[in-house]
């Protein structure tokens, strides 16, 4: 009987309190006034801790408030943080790069640029290497395919774009020294610039180059005759003076073996590349 | 017995005010809840149901000015937490939560037997109810809630809770038909 009376909806009704009692069953009313019972206004005793539950209330509101404060200033500081961290990280990118890119960054970190730049597609110059480069052979060997060879090799060669060394000056004895250990079996441009300054200078003195260093030779015998005995032409020491103050004025005929300048270290310089056979040998 | 405040008409009104600190604002949503709350407590957790209902307070307090909703959704917020601190009070005590189902309530062994009128009304509004009956009763008579916030608390369906609540009353019904009609 009581499903009939009470269906879902009107039970819908009596809980959320809107009903008409009127039109309820007299079993139902009852139900609607034990609801309404329950839903009675407050009681005295209902809200007996009003006082102490509000302060507390107000304090915790205070409290949570000035959290929530704290909270946005700390947020504002971080957030002004990583603005000026960023705008540092800008900065410094930019120069860097920059700077990379006009090859300006001492030696090491424009490498490490260049390198970590070509990872992703930037191109950057490698590192120009000064004079002190060639204190380190492992830099003159990475950078022989460049061909900014080192020292005094690049004067010589002049293989290195510039205008190479002035023949009619105090460069002409090492360069016709050069010239007649290239001999004739070299090819006309094996010197570079300096060969072709060497024979501008030698056009303009009215001679051939073979002419016009051997003057150059005698000259540079005669200054070498006067200078320290144990003073080898690569400065190293030599215990043979005498010996060695007879290799200008007479350099023996062009040959392909450097070795025959008297000078070791040249020839292990030349003999690597033209001989790995014998060199591997020995 | 004190005239009830309803913030219905100015709630968002009284809600701002009390969400700057305004105390006379605060002592508003206090009367309008808190006999409420001391309701569904004296029946899920009575023992403790004043500490209960101060804690919801403290709750409500540290989360009010980022509240944002109608009157609807404060109260149902509200009684979101009363429900959570009723089920974490019974984990405490390692008792059995209130809201596990099929076991009735018997309020002849309430830990304290209450002889307010009001909450004799309430006790008898659950009487006899399973415990997941009692909740949902005591959120849609009690703490005034709709069917869809119900559900919303107890993760059930909104026609779940109305048949839950459906199948509640008929038998309060044929409780109270049975006191009227011995």
């Amino acid at each position: 009987m009581m499903d009939e009376l009470l269906d879902e909806p009107t039970a819908d009704a009596i809980a959320g309190g809107d009903v008409d009692r009127d039109l309820l069953a007299p079993p139902l009313r009852a139900l609607a006034d034990l609801v309404d019972r329950a839903r009675r206004p407050a009681e005295a005793e209902e809200l007996a801790s009003e006082d102490t539950v509000v302060q507390l209330f107000v304090q915790q509101l205070a409290a949570s408030r000035a959290a929530t404060q704290l909270d946005g200033v700390r947020r504002a500081r971080a957030k002004r943080r990583a603005a000026k961290a960023i705008a540092a990280l800008a900065i410094v990118a930019f120069t860097g790069t920059a700077a990379a890119a006009t090859n300006q960054l001492p030696e090491a970190v424009q490498t490490a640029i260049s390198d970590a730049g070509s990872h992703v597609g930037l191109h950057l110059p490698k590192a120009k290497h000064g004079p002190t480069a060639s204190d380190d052979p492992s830099d003159a060997d990475s950078d022989s395919d460049s061909g900014a060879e080192t020292g005094a090799s690049t004067d010589m060669s002049g293989k290195v774009g510039g205008q190479g060394p002035d023949a009619t000056g105090s460069a002409k004895g090492g360069l016709c020294t050069a010239h007649f250990a290239r001999g004739a079996t070299t090819s006309e441009h094996a010197g570079g610039v300096a060969e072709d300054n060497l024979q501008a200078a030698a056009t303009a003195a009215g001679q051939s180059v073979d002419e016009f260093c051997a003057s150059a030779v005698h000259e540079t015998s005669s200054s070498e005759s006067e200078s320290t005995p144990d003073q080898a032409d690569d400065g190293a020491p030599s215990n043979n003076g005498g010996e060695k103050s007879q290799k200008p004025t007479d350099p023996g005929p062009p040959s392909d073996d450097p070795g025959a300048s008297g000078d070791p270290n040249k020839a292990k310089k030349a003999k690597s590349p033209s001989t790995p056979g014998a060199s591997g040998g020995s | 017995m004190v005239d009830s405040v309803t913030p219905d008409a100015g709630f968002a009104l009284t809600l701002a005010s009390a969400q700057a600190g305004d105390e006379p604002a605060i002592v508003v949503l206090y009367r309008a809840y808190n006999p409420a709350l001391l309701r569904f407590f004296a029946v899920q957790a009575p023992r403790v149901k004043e500490d209960l209902a101060q804690e919801v307070w403290a709750a409500v307090a540290s989360s009010l000015t980022s509240f944002e909703g109608d009157e609807g959704r404060f109260r149902a917020w509200l009684f979101t937490i009363a429900r959570r601190r009723s089920i974490d009070y019974w984990r405490l005590v390692r008792r059995r939560p209130p809201e596990a189902s099929d076991e009735l309530i018997d309020f002849a062994q309430a830990e304290q037997p209450d002889d307010l009128a009001i909450r004799a009304a309430v006790s008898e509004l659950t009487a006899g109810l399973t415990a997941e009956q009692a909740e949902v009763v005591l959120l849609r008579v009690v703490a005034g809630l709709s069917v869809e916030h119900v559900a919303a608390i107890v993760h059930k369906s909104p026609g779940a809770v109305r048949v839950i609540q459906h199948r509640a009353l008929r038998r309060l019904a044929q409780l109270t038909d049975r006191v009227v009609t011995p």
